[in-house]
């Protein structure tokens, strides 16, 4: 979907750069039609002025869609699938709202907010103080985990 | 200068014990002179220690998923730093476990380890458990918690 999207906005970019390059050029051959046939008077002038204000809004315009189109191309974000697993944990668990949040706020201190908890002593002081008996030793849990598949 | 760091260094980072703060002061080396290497398996080794807190009951569901999910976020944030490196196993790692298996009887788990930190040329393995005697070679195995560890720390620099 976010693809498709891309696509329509990329050819209406496409389509508005075409049509400000066709008015562009309309607009150069008509004033220097202009200054040749009359350049004297001041109404034309004045004509030409306005003209010159508006090819210049329109030489903007035309920077600003050729801009967007790099940018566009550009900007993506990338994330690898071990990432995007442990986000939707999250998102199931209810620490985030979805994948996006997590992504705007910088994903690893925006959880470790999220958590309220924001050092690894932070977390000893919490586990402490949720424990219902002392932690199990911690050589001894490790080693047994080795030994439960051996 | 690149140590290895066994399981149970994280576990005494992350759980309450008196001897995590032998553990803080390897997180608070100065990062421009040491990378600390660790393979993947440590991260599904976490799980199971936690899921063991539920199981005992010293812990309920929640906080080992609080637990968890901030551990996750800690050693994402660690390796985007480059101070820890997480080594993925590969077949290599396994095929090559095996004289370690048969030579010096290690479990699965141990020589995987243990064959990380050779293949990853460290100097040092870097473990809590004071059982843990395997003949890696060139690699010295330092505990933390032992007076000389700042001392042999400082030999191999």
């Amino acid at each position: 979907m976010i693809i498709q999207m891309k696509l329509l906005s990329k050819s209406s970019v496409k389509k508005n750069l075409i049509d400000n390059f066709n008015y562009f050029h309309i607009c150069c051959c008509s004033a220097s039609t202009k200054l040749e046939n009359n350049s004297s008077c001041e109404e034309e002038q004045s004509n030409i002025l306005m003209m010159k204000a508006v090819l210049t809004r329109k030489i903007i315009v035309f920077l600003y869609y050729i801009f967007s189109i790099i940018i566009m191309t550009n900007i993506s974000v990338f994330l690898d699938n071990d990432l995007i697993e442990w986000l939707d944990q999250l998102v199931q668990a209810g620490v985030i709202k979805n994948r996006s949040e997590a992504i705007r706020g910088g994903i690893h201190t925006f959880i470790k907010q999220k958590l309220k908890i924001l050092s690894a002593k932070d977390l000893r002081n919490f586990l402490q103080s949720q424990a219902k008996k002392p932690f199990k030793n911690g050589i001894g849990v490790i080693r047994e985990i080795r030994e439960e598949g051996s | 200068m690149k140590f290895y760091l066994d399981t149970n260094i994280f576990y005494y980072r992350y759980c309450p014990f008196e001897d995590s703060k032998y553990v803080d002061k390897i997180f608070e080396e100065n990062r421009d002179n040491f990378q600390m290497i660790t393979n993947e398996i440590m991260i599904t080794e976490m799980f199971r220690a936690f899921k063991k807190q539920v199981n005992l009951e010293v812990i309920d569901l929640h906080s080992a998923n609080v637990a968890l999910d901030f551990f996750l976020a800690d050693i994402e944030e660690l390796v985007r730093d480059r101070f820890l490196f997480l080594i993925p196993i590969s077949k290599t790692h396994i095929i090559k476990s095996r004289p370690l298996i048969f030579k010096q009887n290690l479990y699965a788990m141990d020589a995987l380890h243990a064959i990380t930190a050779i293949d990853t040329k460290c100097a040092g393995f870097i473990t809590m458990d004071s059982d843990f005697k395997v003949s890696l070679g060139d690699i010295r195995i330092i505990y933390p918690n032992k007076n000389d560890f700042h001392q042999i720390i400082e030999e191999l620099k």
